[in-house]
């Protein structure tokens, strides 16, 4: 890497000039808020990315699978408001979908299951990471007391989820594992999301509205 | 809106123009109820987690649909809790208003309703740029902004935009601007230890010993009684060595005390930086840069506060707007109203050329802050030392840099300076003392040499 790029690198990190490079003319003072702990916005852009590329570890795809999971965090990086990271969610549900079912040994507690749970969290962090960096510019501030916050209540999604996780294998190592004869899990399942969006979702977004521009 | 479409932009986050009345108050209103409008990322991921929470309950994968469960718990979570409202800013400036600290200080008062998970901000000053922070709000805080500054005078203090962020930052609320309030920096002086003093003292009160006879000063001579001495000041001791029979009596006579008249001349039709390729106007000037009449705020504050704290009168003159004059006064009050109408000192268009030099009080002393860079100031000089006025030029134009410039503009700036160099050595050919004061210490060296090889104190006075 050039130094010219990674003189640019720091000032987009906000950290002090190499010695012995200062310019020689001191950059334009700034205005500056009184934030305690305040991080780089580069760097809360480059985390959905960072996230992305551990869940691509974590579900292991093929050489296609990478590229087009490189590609999505690419996208996600220069255009976090666009939709690459609901993308990247199913990609990596078809990539699970593709493999073996990782809770599908119900003594498990092994490797498979942690590495669901960790996959949970990943593509958690990669929705939450992209939501927050489509309102952070490359040269504006996080406050880390905003971090902190958001962390809260990533973490309260995550116990709801990982409670869930456990209960699935808990469920399954009683029932004796995945088999014949429990269509009724499903079943249970799938009305249980239908309720979801029946009860959940604003019934705006399910009416159809009028054609305004047609009248 | 992604956040890579701002970058760079300074124009406002896509505001309507304002509107009269009860347009407006309606419009308001509106605002204050509506909720906050739902970002496409929330809906992509609610449908994302829906469609894997029911693939994996058809499929008889758990796996997969708990992949869908934070994104439809975090969604929904921001739907449930959607705030409504708007964010109010506020900004008030910190520092009081008294200047020259360096820097401009200010609070913003951020209040936000409840739901709100962070609120955008973007704070800027013409000079400086801006600069964007997402900031925790729970419902109020009050956040200090500053920035680096030496210019006074008038100026706008931060323009705050600002938008609230819904829970999961899937919302957004109404963008909200706050225009940048005007605000003056009182020009701060600095402490000279010695200040020159006119050619003629006035009056009979002040601080300044004069050559005519009279009470308060020091000791003027010993001279024989005379009619009107009182006898309070016959000295004993002289009569009585110099006249042992009391045939006449000595009285001790004292000088009397005077003021000095002080007019300031400034020359506010020159507003130039210390970077040459910014007189053109089109580049602003750098806030860590004083200008010239930054400078000439600064020398005529100094000067000032010298001599109003010795007593004297001060007044000052505006050559680029008549009407600015201000009376000779005295006091602390006089210090106020001078450093108030130092800091209102601006450039305004292109000012009528003067017929005729002001009108200054008899036996002034004249500082004249100018940058030089047009004859007239020095013609005015001239024709004051020809009056009988004691002239100093002030010389406010700060140390120029060159960096960066094409060579016909270093050729345009080299003849700038020969022709300004020949008028300032003709000015203090004429009679007229020059100080420059881009370097503080050479100016305070300039003004205590003028001090201490004063011309005939109080020459004149009492005759």
């Amino acid at each position: 890497m050039s130094p010219g790029v990674v003189d640019r690198l720091r000032a987009l990190l906000r950290m002090t000039p190499r010695p012995g490079v200062e310019p020689a003319v001191p950059p334009a003072p700034e205005v500056r808020l009184d934030l305690a702990v305040a991080v780089p916005g580069a760097l809360v852009r480059l985390v959905p990315a960072a996230a992305m590329l551990g869940a691509m570890l974590l579900a292991g795809p093929g050489p296609v699978g990478v590229t087009f999971g490189l590609g999505a965090a690419a996208a996600v990086t220069w255009w976090p408001g666009s939709p690459a990271a609901p993308v990247f969610l199913l990609l990596v549900a078809l990539w699970v979908f593709s493999g073996p079912d990782l809770l599908a040994e119900p003594a498990a507690g092994g490797a498979e299951t942690v590495r669901a749970a960790l996959l949970v969290l990943a593509v958690h962090l990669v929705l939450r990471g992209a939501a927050l960096a489509q309102h952070v510019g490359w040269r504006s501030l996080v406050e880390g007391r905003l971090l902190a916050r958001i962390g809260r209540s990533v973490l309260a999604v995550q116990v709801v989820a990982q409670v869930m996780l456990l209960a699935v294998v808990w469920v399954r190592s009683g029932l004796g594992g995945p088999g014949p004869g429990q269509g009724w899990v499903r079943l249970v399942a799938v009305a249980a999301a239908v309720a979801v969006v029946v009860l959940l979702v604003p019934g705006g977004w399910l009416r159809r509205r009028p054609n305004v521009s047609a009248e | 809106m992604s956040a890579g479409a701002w970058e760079g932009r300074d124009e406002p986050w896509g505001l309507r123009p304002p509107s009269d009345g009860a347009a407006e108050r309606a419009r308001l209103e509106e605002r204050a109820r509506a909720p906050w409008a739902v970002g496409g990322l929330l809906a992509w991921s609610l449908a994302a987690g829906l469609l894997l929470l029911t693939l994996g309950g058809l499929g008889g994968r758990p796996d997969l649909a708990l992949l869908g469960v934070p994104a439809v718990l975090g969604s929904l979570w921001g739907l449930w809790t959607r705030p409504r409202g708007e964010v109010w800013v506020d900004v008030e400036r910190a520092d009081g208003g008294t200047g020259g600290s360096g820097g401009l200080e200010a609070r913003v008062r951020l209040t936000a309703p409840p739901g709100t998970e962070a609120v955008r901000l973007r704070v800027g000053r013409l000079s400086h740029g801006t600069t964007e922070a997402l900031v925790d709000v729970p419902l109020t805080r009050v956040l200090g902004v500053s920035a680096t500054s030496v210019r006074t005078g008038a100026q706008e203090l931060f323009a705050v935009e600002h938008q609230g962020l819904g829970p999961g930052t899937y919302l957004t609320g109404p963008v909200g601007q706050m225009p940048a309030g005007r605000v003056v920096v009182l020009p701060r002086g600095r402490r000279m230890p010695g200040l020159p003093l006119p050619l003629r003292l006035r009056g009979l009160t002040g601080q300044h010993e004069s050559r005519r006879p009279g009470d308060g000063g020091g000791l003027r001579d010993v001279h024989p009684f005379a009619p009107g001495d009182s006898p309070r000041r016959v000295d004993w001791r002289v009569t009585a060595r110099r006249s042992p029979q009391l045939e006449e009596l000595y009285v001790r006579r004292t000088v009397a005390l005077a003021e000095a008249p002080v007019t300031l001349v400034v020359d506010s039709r020159d507003d130039v930086g210390p970077d040459v390729s910014t007189w053109s106007g089109l580049r602003p000037i750098r806030p860590d840069d004083a200008t010239s009449l930054d400078l000439a705020r600064q020398a005529a504050a100094t000067i000032a506060e010298g001599y109003l704290g010795a007593g004297d009168r001060v007044g000052v003159e505006d050559l680029g707007v008549r009407r600015r004059a201000l009376r000779p006064g005295a006091g602390r009050r006089q210090l106020d109203r001078i450093v108030h109408q130092l800091a209102l000192l601006r450039p305004e268009g292109q000012p009528a050329r003067r017929l005729r030099a002001p009108h200054l009080p008899a036996g002034s002393l004249v500082y004249l802050v100018s940058t030089f860079l047009d004859p007239e100031p020095a013609q005015l000089a001239q024709v004051w030392r020809r009056a009988g006025h004691r002239v100093i030029a002030v010389d406010v134009l700060p140390r120029l840099r060159e960096q960066g410039l094409e060579r016909r503009e270093l050729l345009a700036l080299r003849i700038l300076r020969m022709d300004r160099e020949d008028r300032l050595a003709e000015l203090v050919a004429g009679g007229s003392e020059l100080v420059r004061w881009a370097e503080p210490e050479e100016a305070t060296r300039g003004l205590l040499q003028l001090a201490r090889a004063h011309r005939r104190p109080g020459a004149g006075v009492g005759r």
